[in-house]
């Protein structure tokens, strides 16, 4: 079964509907599929679309490292990730645990190697012919 | 169920908008390079170079900014390092 995904100039992305109780979340979102990243996390742009402080996540469980500064991160233990199949169902992944990232507003949301591994996803990107797409 | 069939029904319009977004993007690189953009049925229905800016502009036109893809579009010397 497959996913697709989509190329925003050459950079991949894969839409996920995403589910959470605490904090509550019920929203797409457009994920840069990054296997550089350890985790899966909402970032900034998202988390002001959807109306949701940083100050109301409470205390930060740690911070992210990139290749300059460090961010706070917060932790969403009960997540549900959906995304829609090639034949048009409805596919589940979760609960899991997802982090919100305390990042610039311009970073995408990031799709990590902890999504892909736990749920066995196979990822086929081919940028140059423009084919993206998620294998389970 | 009807859970299952709303959050269906909001993938494949989501869907739409990002295969929009997709097929779009050089062009949306030159009309709001460094900008923050709202897109809802295939259109960018406004823009902003601050991410504060355009949530308060969706509140104001619609009241939930949640209804829209919201992106950034980056310029031809934009370098994202993740």
């Amino acid at each position: 079964m497959r996913i697709n995904g989509y190329f925003k100039g050459n950079y991949p992305f894969v839409l996920f509907s995403v589910k959470s109780d605490r904090p509550k979340i019920w929203k797409q979102i457009n994920f840069l599929v990054d296997t550089g990243s350890d985790v899966t996390g909402i970032t900034t742009k998202d988390c002001y679309s959807m109306g949701l402080s940083f100050s109301s996540l409470g205390r930060p469980v740690g911070s992210i490292s990139g290749l300059k500064d460090k961010a706070r991160r917060w932790e969403i233990n009960n997540a549900e990730l959906r995304a829609i199949s090639t034949d048009e169902k409805l596919v589940k992944f979760g609960p899991t645990k997802i982090y919100i990232m305390e990042t610039s507003p311009d970073c995408p949301s990031l799709l990590g190697r902890d999504i892909l591994e736990r749920y066995s996803l196979k990822l086929v990107c081919d940028i140059k012919n423009k084919v993206l797409y998620l294998d389970y | 169920m009807k859970e299952e069939t709303t959050v269906l029904e909001e993938l494949k319009n989501g869907t739409k908008e990002l295969e929009w977004l997709s097929k779009n993007f050089s062009d949306l690189k030159k009309r709001y390079p460094k900008k923050f953009v709202a897109i809802k049925d295939q259109n960018v229905v406004a823009s902003a170079s601050e991410i504060e800016t355009l949530i308060n502009l969706l509140k104001k036109k619609s009241g939930n900014p949640n209804n829209y893809l919201i992106d950034f579009i980056p310029d031809d010397k934009y370098i994202l390092v993740v």
